[in-house]
């Protein structure tokens, strides 16, 4: 798959008058990062290839977080990018994802905004619900929602494999994980985009988290009047630390559990079927050693990194030798840090043989993803179930094959067979 | 052969025990469940490979580095 002919510099641009930079920022230091433009390569990540040889290993971009900040340093080598993850003495989740200040609230999204230790107490709570051990527990009823929407389909030779079978599914499992009505389904995905999928415009954004909190209040107070069997429930009678969980620690942490267990999964899914419809020959090796299907979806998750999480820096210091001041945020972009050559031998490969395949699209450090293992569990089957069933696909001719290397991904990708 | 853990730097993304199950056991929420294992015999190369899938690098081989 030779993108040649699209290689393009990588999309930066230096300003010399950017308003709002901190005094502390030298300018040779400042660049854009315009990460989400949407493009059609065949690896729409490869927008970043070149950002090793034009960019430092530290710069500061002035984009605006509605939320957090009104620039951001950003490190996109792999090794600085564990580093922010793991050392939580200099670097706090403190306000992260805070999309619920865009309407005056003060809860805290939990356990992400949470340092350790308290966020230990958080996790504790949590964890039991999203281990190994948990989702094996829910591998039927992930194979069942799987299978039901292939029954929809598959007479039928094609399918938007993004938006009638990633978009759902793993809605789908979560809505019945937390207790969450299923008739909540579309409600839900409009505010999350609105939250999401709006690049900073703080009107929808703020739309959609007052329709999100509305509704949250009022299933908090429902269940908290019938509780049941559900991980919802189970929040709101939750102990932390030995005693009931307070208002805020009850909303943050469905709000949170909310805003992340929507999408993401979906994402993956439509971005991973559009790698396979444009590239028959994976598809078949897939098809003929199934056993590879996990170490595939690791390649699939490294190759398409959705979340650029940041940091607030809790004291004074240096990456590379440039001043980091305490109060500024560091994202760990890795958009770029997957593709970093000293840890991934040919990066932009797709590879089914690495040694090791430590990614850090799931995070690291104390915050890794909490739904990691139902993640990883729920894209093995959705791609092994649809290739056991359905034919060798393709892109349908004249598919809109723009697709952004971010959370928005793939929102529609047509597919075609031949029916058996 | 004995493997090491930073067991309390253990992050429960669980790589460790995805490609070497009879070497690395999780503890109920799926975080690694002990300080140092001895590998059971035949197991030494899945052993390794665990150690090296381990993203936060807290694990090791006694008497060997890292890659």
């Amino acid at each position: 798959m030779s993108e040649t002919l699209e290689r393009v510099p990588i999309k930066v641009r230096r300003h010399d008058s950017w308003p709002d930079i901190p005094a502390h920022v030298p300018m040779e230091l400042v660049h854009e990062l315009d990460y989400l433009d949407e493009n059609s390569r065949t690896d729409p990540f490869s927008v970043t290839e070149n950002i090793y040889n034009e960019l430092p290993p530290v710069f500061f971009s002035p984009q605006f977080n509605p939320v957090l900040y009104k620039g951001v340093w950003v490190v996109t080598r792999y090794e600085d990018i564990r580093e922010v993850y793991q050392n939580d003495a200099l670097y706090s989740t403190e306000g992260a994802a805070g999309f619920q200040r865009l309407v005056g609230e003060t809860f805290q999204m939990l356990p992400l905004a949470a340092d350790p230790p308290d966020h230990g107490k958080y996790r504790l709570l949590l964890n039991p619900w999203f281990s190994p051990k948990a989702i094996n527990v829910l591998e039927p009823q992930i194979k069942g929602v799987i299978n039901e929407l292939i029954d929809g389909f598959i007479d039928k030779g094609e399918c938007d494999v993004a938006f009638d079978y990633g978009r759902i599914y793993p809605v789908k499992v979560f809505l019945n994980l937390m207790g969450f009505p299923f008739d909540k389904f579309e409600d839900f995905l409009e505010w999350e985009y609105a939250i999401l999928h709006s690049r900073g415009d703080a009107k929808k954004m703020t739309w959609g988290t007052q329709g999100a909190l509305t509704y949250l209040r009022s299933f908090i107070e429902e269940v908290r009047k019938s509780p049941n069997d559900k991980l919802g429930s189970a929040i709101v009678h939750g102990q932390i630390d030995g005693r009931p969980a307070t208002e805020d620690e009850i909303i943050g942490t469905i709000f949170f559990l909310w805003v992340g267990g929507l999408d993401t999964v979906a994402a993956t899914t439509s971005l991973m079927f559009r790698r396979l419809a444009q590239d028959p020959s994976l598809q078949q090796r897939l098809r003929e050693n199934p056993e590879l299907v996990p170490e595939a979806i690791e390649e699939f998750m490294r190759m398409q990194p959705l979340v650029n999480s940041s940091r607030k820096v809790k004291a004074d210091h240096e990456i590379h030798g440039v001043k980091i001041k305490k109060g500024d945020h560091v994202m760990c972009y890795n958009t770029a840090g997957n593709f970093d050559p000293n840890e991934f031998e040919n990066p932009r490969e797709f590879r089914l043989d690495r040694q090791a395949n430590r990614h850090f699209t799931l995070a690291g450090g104390p915050h890794r993803c909490l739904g990691s293992h139902l993640a990883r569990r729920e894209l093995r089957l959705a791609l092994s179930e649809f290739l056991r069933r359905v034919p060798p696909f393709r892109v349908k001719e004249g598919a809109d094959m723009r697709a952004y290397p971010g959370l928005i991904a793939a929102p529609r990708l047509p597919i075609v067979w031949t029916p058996a | 052969m004995k493997v090491i853990a930073r067991k309390d730097a253990c992050a429960g993304h669980a790589r460790c025990h995805a490609v070497a199950p009879e070497v690395f056991d999780l503890d109920d929420v799926g975080y690694i469940s002990f300080y140092e294992k001895e590998v059971p015999a035949g197991l030494e190369a899945q052993a390794r490979r665990g150690v090296r899938a381990c993203p936060e690098r807290i694990l090791r081989i006694e008497g060997e580095t890292l890659d």
